[in-house]
């Protein structure tokens, strides 16, 4: 057979094969059905982490745990957020703020210009290294846009085994809080795990110099900036991917902006 | 309105967004899952799993306008590992001798010539048989392959040639046997 002749063949048969083939009506339902209950669940968002240890996500950081929390058999912490559990209005927001994580504080937009957007809930399950789920908490997440960036502040429970600073913050006192700010590195790679941290990658995650995410399409190479605080309980973040213009002053200035709201 | 203003949507929550978006490329996602996988059942679950997936990490996806590829990297992925699975659980040799496969989805193929090609398709592994599926059913360039299977170029390439040269040996093998042989092997 000549090459025409088996590359026409080749195309006839697959396009014949599924010419027919049309989705069946029941396949939406199906989707729409999963899509609900959370079956097949995965991180909607891939968000930064806090410390060395929140750093992990999905790599096990047992040994940079302390012991307490080597005890405790939690290895990482997998966020993820519902799309049925999200809300572009600004009231709705806040009344599910108010009712799963009171004494949060918020703004609906910040002076510098970046107005709400979309609130999540944000539900962080605990796992140990065989993928067990051993503790979940439940947090929100509000985006905010100007010209086309955007930003994230998120607020959760503190938990005991957190580890909420590393060495590389700047450290500024705001409104009488500990307020830390970093600028930190990272890739994202696919959940699937079919691209996997350099050694150096890894190297440099387990000192905490760089971050290493998961739940990205490909791999993606970034920089995350945060300021960060806790307050009465809570974790508070302000972060983004994408800073456009924003400089560690402006970040400070959006937390001051949040802790007096 | 363009897959870039409907991811746009989707990440602000708007789920009819979604909706539009399904309704543009299930067929297309649909008909390449069947391809890979050799059966609408299974060609059915994975389109479902890419879509569910691409639902909840819509956030991850930087440029809207390459939601397609996008889509169709995730149900790759996804029927590879299907593949894998079922290859564990199944031979090949046992899969095609329960007609599954014929039955679902070759029964409209009229020449022997590509029936035999269909039948050497899938002895191809899954890897090959998808850049096959991607180039001369989807008709995406070499280009356009790596970026949807996050590859190289070379790799495309590469793969494509090998599957080439499988399906010129099974089909060569094919026209050098007697016929009655040949329709029993």
């Amino acid at each position: 057979m000549d090459e025409l002749k088996m590359e026409r063949t080749i195309r006839e048969t697959l396009k014949t094969t599924a010419e027919g083939l049309e989705a069946p009506d029941t396949l939406k339902t199906r989707i729409d059905f999963a899509i609900r209950s959370g079956e097949a669940q995965a991180p909607v968002r891939r968000r930064p982490k806090w410390g060395k240890k929140l750093a992990a996500v999905c790599l096990v950081a047992a040994l940079a745990v302390t012991g307490a929390v080597a005890g405790s058999g939690v290895v990482g912490w997998y966020s993820s957020t519902m799309l049925n559990q999200s809300w572009t209005d600004f009231a709705e927001t806040a009344e599910y703020v108010q009712e799963h994580v009171p004494g949060a504080k918020y703004v609906a937009s910040f002076s510098n210009g970046y107005t709400f957007d979309k609130g999540y809930e944000d539900t962080v399950d605990k796992r140990d290294d065989s993928g067990n789920t051993l503790g979940s908490f439940t947090g929100i997440m509000l985006t905010y846009e100007k010209d086309g960036t955007d930003l994230t502040l998120e607020v959760a429970p503190v938990q005991e085994e957190g580890e909420y600073t590393s060495p590389y913050d700047d450290v500024s006192t705001v409104a009488g809080t500990e307020v830390h700010y970093r600028e930190m590195k990272g890739i994202a790679l696919p959940g699937d795990g079919s691209i996997q941290p350099t050694a150096e990658e890894q190297a440099a995650f387990e000192r905490g110099e760089i971050n290493i995410a998961y739940g990205s399409s490909e791999r993606e190479e970034n920089t995350f900036y945060r300021v960060s605080w806790i307050e009465d309980g809570l974790a508070y973040s302000i972060y983004t991917y994408n800073p456009g213009t924003l400089t560690a002053d402006d970040f400070f200035q959006m937390a001051q902006e949040v802790i007096e709201a | 309105m363009t897959d870039e203003e409907l991811v746009r949507k989707m990440q602000r929550g708007d789920m009819q967004a979604f909706d539009v978006l399904y309704e543009r490329y299930k067929d297309d996602a649909y008909r390449v899952a069947c391809l890979i996988t050799g059966n609408r059942a299974d060609g059915e679950d994975l389109t479902q799993e890419a879509f569910v997936t691409a639902a909840r990490s819509i956030g991850s996806l930087r440029d809207g306008s390459k939601f397609r590829p996008w889509l169709l990297r995730t149900l790759t992925r996804a029927a590879w590992k299907y593949c894998r699975k079922a290859k564990r659980e199944t031979p090949v040799a046992e899969f095609f001798e329960t007609g599954e496969a014929e039955s679902a989805l070759s029964t409209v193929l009229r020449t022997d010539e590509q029936r035999q090609l269909y039948e050497a398709l899938y002895t191809l592994d899954e890897k090959r048989r998808t850049v096959i599926v991607l180039y001369y059913f989807d008709d995406l360039p070499v280009k356009e392959i790596a970026r949807t299977l996050g590859v190289t170029e070379g790799t495309v390439k590469s793969r494509l040639f090998s599957a080439r040269r499988h399906l010129r040996q099974a089909l060569t093998a094919k026209e050098g046997k007697p016929k009655e042989a040949a329709q029993n092997g």
